[in-house]
């Protein structure tokens, strides 16, 4: 008796965050899933069909919208972890005190995407900081020409105020796992006759690269699916996948809602797609990895 | 204080049939080796008297009674790991409160237990240390203390000094061999370290592959082992082939008196230290050459050429010999175990 | 020569720092701006203006911030509640559907919450969810969940269960097992994981927005239209009063939890 008991504990242990889980996170996706099919009983729309996406799919604010995000969630994700991993290195190496350490943790944790993107706005706008600085130092004469950063169709305020946020994360969670791999690992390496740069670039890299890569997908997916900062920082055109998710969903015309859903749902599939990603390279670069997560 | 027997306890992980059936008693106050290799079930066999996993057949009974219903928590079969497993967020002294506590001990009578307990285990001055402050001994001390405060039905003792080094791990045993004594407390040991089991128990339960092979005190265990596995787990001893009948031994070795009915072939063992070995000229036997030796400070192993055969012994350090000399050896197959073939 | 690389990485190092801290000193100077006209380096005129605005403006600031900080301690307090049983058996079991169920819940971290709400929001007007303060709850948790689950599950298989069995043998039950040994062993990731589901939903802007439908006003729902509008002054104030009480508050969790426990390095063996 006791036996069964210990065979559905862990199930029992789940069920209340499973519940949640599949409430209100599967249940909304269904649903968001079905209204892009067409199925939106509340205005009599019953019949299944795939004319929404064939829409959108063909539509080229759409398509910018797509590419736009794309780029914006790569080349902020790609920077930060180039960036993090070095800062990472250099904290390892280096005899800092450990303020800096919680300086960089925990100052990016506690300020939320919105007031990064006002920092960010404060800084580089044309009547920010850095044209002033430019200004006063006489590289630039007026604002005008200082070049537009924010709600520019290179989104580049946006990059600049995911990377605040993303590049002390990833430096920060490389840094950890660095920290904790075995120092006899690195010993060893050293006594074969490996020098520092090839260490960490042969043994310790290697290691964190789960860490890694798991992260990149995080702050990927994030920035892929924000509203907040492409919203307040981004160009009126192209908009940000989820910028035009709530454009189409709060369109006075309740017959759009399909459209929107249908935005929806292509951020929800790619996402899952990240996922599918996300597990693949835990399963391509070993299982005992898993610890070092 | 009381006994505990378990009867045909059969235990399998999904399709690994772990432990095979096992019968055992131990009675009152004794203090019982689990002996065997890692890996043969012992440790799994304690966390069943314990109540920490069921057995799929079988029965386990404190004092006749059987406890096969009852929770690991209201057992009182108490287990100490081989990991002092302190609770690192408590003191000493709470760590060794910890049971009556939980048994809703009143302070006062708690407390005293507590300082029972630490001057019998020697731990006085450490009451308000955190375990991340004190030694290993030290710390498997106080396991054993809040072990004990519980005045547990059975005290059972999992490998617990394996993780101590060797003096360390000789004194403790020598402490907790005097303990149990004093207490009386019915004492299940399991261990992997022969010597620990023969010097501590009343009896050994050797354990291979999920069975008892041989349950008796540790003179029967070490002179009549009932099969090769056992005494080749006490030792690397020399086995000899031949024929036995009408008590003579008949051997590549020559013909020797034998106490052992029956006939046919045979598997002759003896153990190296009874084996006598003397320089050539001293003594009578069989002659052979030294080919190997091994100086150990309070004895010396040597491995002896005669005729085809190399036959081990062991011997004190007085006389030592050295590789290519010759000897005799004087070989007492009445010393001997016999194996049917 | 290791002396310069050692000295140019302490640079870049402190680069970083300054970098990161550059923009907060500016968002701070902002805050208690009256004017910083072009091309000034700093103000022109300090004032109060800012935050006597916040006090006086007919927002009812005191309100909002009690509603914030009672909607993530809320949410905290729940996400923590399912979270603990859910990282005990991830972190502690092996069974059937395990990896699963661990993509499920980590999920959410991945796939747009700006989506899922969308999704959800009809039925929750249905339910009669939408507009309250427990629907914003409930869709709090999404986010925070993740998290939750995420830091006690590496504790769970890290402080493992070895505690819990020996006080089981020593007699105590399932209850007093969790309180006196489970718990105070896993404080400390409580604490992370809880500052962590604290902050991610008081920072909060478009579920509260779409969920609470203007209903439920936090802090973030308030900053967010002077952040829109550009008047820096405001914004940074308000910005200001959200990151002081988030460390406030954050301190003082830390410090209230810490005393109660008398926590310390003990927990590290």
């Amino acid at each position: 008796m006791n036996n069964l008991k210990v065979k559905f504990k862990p199930y029992i242990l789940l069920a209340p965050a499973l519940f949640i889980i599949l409430g209100i996170f599967m249940t909304g996706i269904i649903i968001g899933f079905a209204q892009s099919l067409g199925y939106f009983p509340v205005i009599g729309l019953r019949e299944l069909t795939l004319k929404y996406y064939k829409e959108i799919l063909t539509d080229k604010e759409f398509l910018t919208s797509l590419k736009f995000s794309l780029y914006i969630s790569l080349v902020s994700s790609v920077i930060a972890v180039i960036t993090g991993v070095a800062l990472a290195y250099l904290m390892l190496h280096n005899k800092h005190k450990k303020g800096v350490e919680q300086v960089l943790y925990k100052l990016p944790i506690v300020v939320p995407h919105i007031v990064a993107a006002l920092l960010m706005y404060n800084i580089l706008s044309q009547s920010g900081l850095l044209p002033r600085l430019l200004y006063n130092l006489g590289v630039i004469n007026s604002q005008q020409e200082f070049p537009a950063l924010i709600f520019d169709k290179r989104g580049i305020g946006v990059i600049a105020a995911y990377l605040w946020k993303e590049i002390p994360f990833i430096a920060m969670v490389v840094y950890t796992v660095l920290a904790n791999i075995n120092d006899r690992l690195t010993q060893v390496a050293l006594n074969l006759g490996a020098s520092k740069g090839q260490i960490f670039w042969h043994v310790l890299l290697p290691l964190a690269m789960p860490s890694i890569i798991s992260s990149f997908i995080i702050i990927f997916a994030f920035s892929f699916g924000a509203y907040e900062v492409p919203y307040l920082l981004g160009p009126t055109s192209p908009k940000a996948l989820a910028v035009q998710a709530y454009v189409e969903y709060s369109h006075p015309d309740l017959a759009n809602r399909p459209y929107a859903m249908a935005v929806n749902s292509i951020l929800t599939i790619i996402s899952f797609i990240l996922i599918w990603i996300y597990e693949k390279s835990f399963r391509i670069l070993g299982g005992n990895s898993e610890e070092i997560r | 204080m009381l006994s505990i027997e378990l009867v045909n306890v059969c235990k399998s992980f999904g399709d690994k049939n772990i432990i095979k059936g096992i019968n055992l008693r131990v009675e009152e106050g004794e203090l019982v080796s689990l002996l065997g290799p890692s890996g043969c079930g012992k440790s799994t066999t304690l966390k069943i008297i314990s109540g920490l996993l069921d057995p799929e057949e079988g029965d386990i009974l404190l004092n006749g009674e059987s406890v096969l219903r009852v929770p690991a928590e209201k057992r009182g079969a108490v287990i100490v790991f081989q990991e002092h497993l302190l609770f690192p967020h408590m003191t000493v002294a709470e760590n060794i409160g910890f049971g009556l506590r939980m048994a809703r001990v009143s302070k006062n009578d708690r407390l005293n237990a507590v300082k029972e307990m630490i001057d019998l285990m020697q731990l006085n001055g450490l009451e308000d240390k955190y375990p991340n402050e004190i030694s290993g001994g030290q710390s498997q001390r106080a396991a054993l203390a809040r072990a004990l405060a519980t005045k547990p039905k059975v005290l059972l003792l999992d490998e617990p000094f394996s993780s101590l080094d060797q003096r360390l791990r000789e004194s403790m045993r020598e402490f907790v061999y005097e303990i149990q004594r004093k207490l009386g407390i019915t004492t299940i040991l399991v261990t992997h370290d022969k010597e620990e089991a023969l010097m501590m128990s009343d009896k050994i339960a050797v354990m291979f592959d999920g069975s008892i092979v041989q349950f008796g005190t540790p003179e029967e265990v070490y002179n009549r082992s009932k099969t090769i596995e056992v005494a080749d787990f006490f030792g690397d001893n020399n086995y000899i082939e031949g024929t036995v009948e009408n008590n003579m031994f008949k051997c590549s070795l020559g013909e020797f008196h034998i106490n052992c009915c029956g006939s046919g072939k045979v598997m002759a063992m003896i153990r190296p230290e009874k084996i006598k070995v003397s320089p050539i000229g001293e003594g009578k036997g069989l002659k052979g050459i030294i080919n190997k030796k091994r100086y150990a400070g309070d004895r010396v192993y040597y491995s002896i050429q005669t005729g085809s055969t190399c036959i081990k012994s062991i011997g004190n350090a007085e006389y030592l010999f050295d590789i290519g000399d010759e000897v005799v050896i004087d070989l007492d197959f009445s010393n001997a175990t016999i194996y049917l073939d | 020569m290791r002396k310069t690389r050692s000295l140019i990485n302490n640079l870049i190092l402190y680069s970083a720092v300054f970098l990161l801290l550059f923009p907060i000193v500016i968002l701070i100077l902002w805050s208690f701006t009256k004017s910083w006209p072009w091309p000034f380096l700093l103000p022109k005129e300090l004032s109060l203006r800012g935050f006597q605005s916040i006090i006086r403006s007919g927002n009812n600031m005191g309100n909002v911030v009690l509603c914030s900080i009672c909607l993530s301690m809320t949410v905290t307090i729940l996400t923590l509640a399912l979270s603990i049983p859910a990282a005990k058996a991830l972190g502690l079991y092996n069974f059937k559907g395990k990896r699963a169920v661990k993509m499920l819940i980590l999920a959410p971290l991945i796939v747009p919450t700006v989506s899922v709400s969308m999704g959800i929001h009809l039925a929750f007007m249905k339910i009669g969810l939408a507009n309250t303060f427990l629907g914003v709850v409930l869709v709090h948790l999404l986010p925070c969940l993740p998290y939750g689950v995420r830091i006690l599950t590496d504790v769970f298989e890290i402080t493992g269960d070895k505690m819990e069995i020996q006080a089981k043998v020593l007699g105590a039950r399932p209850l007093q097992v969790f309180l006196h040994i489970t718990l105070p062993m896993i404080m400390p990731g409580i604490l992370s994981a809880g500052s962590l589901i604290f902050i991610v939903s008081f920072s909060q802007y478009f579920l509260t927005f779409l969920i609470g439908g203007g209903r439920v006003i936090t802090l973030p729902m308030v900053m967010f239209p002077y952040i829109q509008s550009g008047d820096r002054i405001m914004a940074s104030s308000y910005s200001l009063v959200f990151l002081a009480a988030s460390l406030l508050l954050l301190i003082v969790l830390e410090k209230t939890v810490k005393s109660y426990y008398k926590t310390e390095n003990h927990f590290y063996i």
